[in-house]
């Protein structure tokens, strides 16, 4: 235990009321005897001072904020992360997140002409969405909380093992997540190898109902197509890793992973325009929906490579990520960034990130009338083909004692088809696939 | 890399050999074995520092995971929003986000 080592890391007034909260959940949760026998030696020179002691305290308390434009969703996410350190390189991580989300989420049906009328996922109201207009759910709103938590250690000189947890609650979900990676690294230190585990055991209890796959969509008031079962899903996550140091101004890593989910995988909110399509003058007039349907696993698997590297002019940082899986979708993500100073204590790092990706396999805009239903169908556009681009600028102030304190504005732009070859009659001409823009600001203040 | 979809719900262990099988048909498992071994058997001789040039190495900036918090914010807004996650470090999610 580490009495006297403030090792310039002391937490500030914010992590002291942390470290308090954090200490009280870790009595509760952790069997630890030095730990308690070392909280109540310290009692005597002060509570606080005690909690400060007991470990070398480091984290960061941060908030997000995101904000879609044309009053779509809005998101305001505060957070804390924090690491106690003790003696022997044992490191004991806890992560508190809640995440407020409200506004209007698309549901799913493509823009039209005329007057769409939905029905609520409560199953308790309509509403209508004008012609020409995105339809979108306008009263979405949710809360989420997720703590996470891990304790890492040393298990011989060269290998070290962690274990943790995850638990996320929001009003219609539940996860629960275990975690475990070792990692060994290279009698030099240059290279360090890490195989981690993950198991994360969802339960999903949709607002008004699961909605049954396929089913046509009711007017409020009639008996709705929907189960009160919950559903559930499992996902295994396998993740292979490697790191390099390639010389003193470089280093490299790489990682591969692999996934598989199992379950209910639906957005139970998510529908799917059923068209006209009989050669008429109503060609393309939406007709009904049907609550969308995806396949009951899916296997991801993908390759991320990462680079850092100092010049004197600053620190370039460069990552790639393939990814695929067998649901028909391939992804490239490419970011950058690069930091580098602009006096002696404050930093600039400008950024960007290009995603693409492939549609899913059963991504369809809308399905015809006269056509067999297929199998496995989705309109959600967050799997179809499309792109999207962020620009970003991180503002950096260099603290006393390796603190810091940054901001990060970004601007994220989603772009897809939106005059699709598959569009008939009076879906031709409309905007298919709206864009989708939104401001994000991240506060974070590390110490 | 297509395999069929199995339709009986909440039956993982039915995957347990499933996982085995396409951890070892994985293109991407060879694709990412190969790169490395090309990548360590050309520059094998010349990698790595000793343990007195570890200075810039050892700034924050340069370290792997370093922005917890960032790195948490911003994989749970992308998992949001598109149709891809994870690759960093374990995929996000945990929520009805997607």
């Amino acid at each position: 235990m580490q009495l006297k080592n403030n090792n310039n890391k002391k937490a500030g007034k914010i992590g002291k009321l942390i470290a308090h909260a954090a200490l009280a959940l870790t009595c509760g949760i952790t069997n630890l005897p030095s730990v308690k026998a070392e909280t109540q030696s310290t009692k005597s020179s002060g509570y606080f001072s005690g909690i400060r002691n007991w470990a070398d305290w480091s984290g960061e308390v941060g908030l997000l904020g995101y904000s879609e434009t044309e009053g779509r969703v809005q998101a305001f996410e505060p957070g804390i992360n924090l690491n106690a350190k003790f003696d022997g390189d044992r490191v004991w991580n806890i992560r508190l997140i809640y995440d407020s989300l409200t506004g209007a989420s698309p549901n799913g049906a493509l823009i039209s002409g005329q007057p769409q009328t939905f029905t609520s996922p409560s199953g308790r109201a309509n509403y209508t969405t004008q012609p020409g207009q995105i339809p979108l759910y306008d009263q979405f709103k949710d809360s989420r909380v997720a703590v996470s938590s891990s304790w890492s250690q040393p298990l011989t000189r060269l290998l070290k093992g962690s274990a943790g947890f995850n638990f996320s609650k929001e009003y219609d979900y539940l996860s629960l997540g275990f975690n475990s990676s070792i990692s060994k690294e290279s009698e030099d230190k240059n290279t360090s190898y890490s195989l981690g585990v993950a198991y994360t055991n969802d339960s999903i209890n949709p607002v008004g109902g699961t909605p049954i796959e396929l089913a046509t969509m009711v007017p409020s008031g009639s008996a709705q197509p929907k189960t009160q079962d919950g559903e559930t899903k499992s996902t295994l996550d396998v993740l292979l890793g490697v790191s390099q140091v390639i010389n003193r101004n470089w280093i490299v890593q790489g990682n591969l992973s692999l996934g598989i989910s199992n379950g209910y995988m639906n957005d139970p909110y998510k529908i799917v325009t059923v068209h006209d399509d009989t050669v008429g003058p109503t060609l393309g007039d939406p007709l009904n929906y049907i609550y969308e349907s995806r396949p009951d696993s899916r296997f991801k698997q993908s390759i991320y490579l990462a680079s850092k590297s100092y010049s004197k002019y600053g620190i370039l940082s460069l990552s790639y990520r393939f990814l695929t899986d067998d649901w028909g979708l391939t992804s490239h993500t490419l970011e950058s960034n690069f930091n580098f100073a602009i006096s002696s204590n404050w930093r600039l790092q400008p950024g960007l990130r290009i995603y693409s990706q492939s549609a899913v396999d059963f991504f369809r805009y809308s399905v015809g009338s006269n056509e067999t239903t297929p199998q496995n169908v989705t309109a959600d556009t967050r799997l179809g083909d499309m792109m999207s681009i962020t620009p970003g600028l991180k503002i950096i102030k260099k603290l006393e004692n390796d603190r810091e304190v940054s901001l990060l504005l970004q601007y994220y732009m989603q772009t897809g088809d939106k005059s699709p070859s598959s569009a008939v009659g009076s879906q031709v001409g409309q905007d298919l696939f709206p864009d989708l823009n939104a401001f994000i600001v991240q506060i974070i203040y590390s110490f | 890399m297509k395999h069929s979809v199995i339709n009986n719900k909440n039956k993982f262990q039915k995957y347990d050999i499933y996982v085995l099988i396409l951890i070892l048909k994985s293109y991407s498992l060879k694709i990412f074995t190969l790169f490395y071994f090309i990548f360590v058997s050309a520059a094998c001789s010349s990698l790595g520092v000793k343990p007195w040039e570890r200075e810039v190495l050892s700034q924050k900036e340069m370290t792997f995971g370093a922005y917890v918090l960032e790195a948490g914010f911003e994989d749970h807004t992308y998992f949001s929003k598109e149709g891809s996650s994870g690759g960093r470090s374990f995929s996000a999610g945990g929520c009805g986000c997607n």
